[in-house]
């Protein structure tokens, strides 16, 4: 299994934000985040699905939403980095699928389930990658 | 943080809210209650029941879809806490178990609370502060004021 250093950056893909689905908040800095409604896991779940920007480009990510019959219009991908992951009580391993090679997977500590507050923690150290970061990956730092 | 109580049964708390209901009926009309709860209530109970709209899948992470029952015990508990003064509009979601979740965050983003309204438990919360740590805290209720409580302390 591959290691994930603490500066690599992870993705996850974040449903379009509605009054009845607030999947994103805004910073005081005027940048978007995600909310822990993007970064949840179902109860009794063991990980939560990300993916690496080292494999994986947010377009690449947002692409793969067609294979479930989804429209990708509003969809959005949040960042952060492993270091995130660790510093809040998870685990991150890279867990490569066929369909996404930069598959990775965050767990509690030791593997066990994730606490809900921990989720709200990393939830709020998210950011939402831009319009211009979503079609060129090289400019996401 | 207050002790709460745990159940299986959530009949308990939605037949106490009958009661309440019904010895406030004026009478004439209009039940007091719909006088009392917070300007935000009818936008965010109608917000609530949008939830229903929501396909199996999605998250695109194989997240359910939300159960009318949440949706309703939710009604049952915003409206319970819309009466409650000092309590805003929360911010609306689910779980990908099919739940519905509430949320607040305040003092400059520092707190925040989730409650996960799961029909057969009641309300399960999650708060953190992150000024106050120590006062980090999960549990289960089945009693708004335990809602309350968190968020006006």
């Amino acid at each position: 299994m591959d290691s994930i250093n603490d500066e690599q950056i992870v993705l996850r893909r974040v449903p379009p934000s509605k009054p009845q689905l607030a999947t994103c908040t805004e910073l005081k800095s005027g940048e978007l985040r995600a909310t822990s409604i993007a970064m949840a896991t179902e109860r009794g779940e063991e990980y939560l699905s990300c993916s690496l920007l080292s494999h994986t480009t947010p377009k690449q990510l947002l692409d793969q939403l067609q294979k479930f019959g989804v429209d990708s219009n509003g969809w959005m991908v949040c960042i952060f980095r492993a270091k995130d992951v660790r510093e809040t009580g998870y685990e991150i391993f890279h867990d490569p699928t066929p369909s996404d090679p930069g598959h990775c997977s965050i767990s509690g500590q030791g593997g066990t389930v994730i606490p809900n507050k921990k989720l709200q923690k990393l939830a709020k150290r998210t950011r939402i990658l831009t319009e211009d970061e979503l079609e060129d990956s090289s400019q996401i730092s | 943080m207050s002790p709460t109580c745990v159940t299986d049964d959530v009949s308990a708390f939605s037949h106490s809210n009958l009661l309440e209901t019904s010895a406030m009926d004026t009478g004439e009309g209009l039940p007091v209650w719909w006088q009392k709860s917070a300007d935000w209530f009818r936008e965010c109970e109608n917000n609530i029941y949008k939830l229903q709209e929501l396909e199996p899948n999605w998250n695109s992470y194989g997240a359910k879809p939300v159960s009318f029952k949440s949706i309703q015990l939710t009604g049952e508990i915003i409206y319970e806490l819309s009466k409650m003064s000092g309590i805003s509009c929360p911010r609306i979601g689910a779980s990908p178990t099919g739940n519905v979740v509430l949320s607040w965050e305040w003092n400059d983003f520092t707190r925040e609370l989730e409650i996960e309204i799961d029909p057969a438990i009641g309300i399960r919360y999650s708060y953190f502060d992150e000024r106050s740590p120590e006062k980090d805290c999960e549990g289960e209720t089945i009693d708004p004021m335990d809602i309350k409580l968190i968020l006006t302390n």
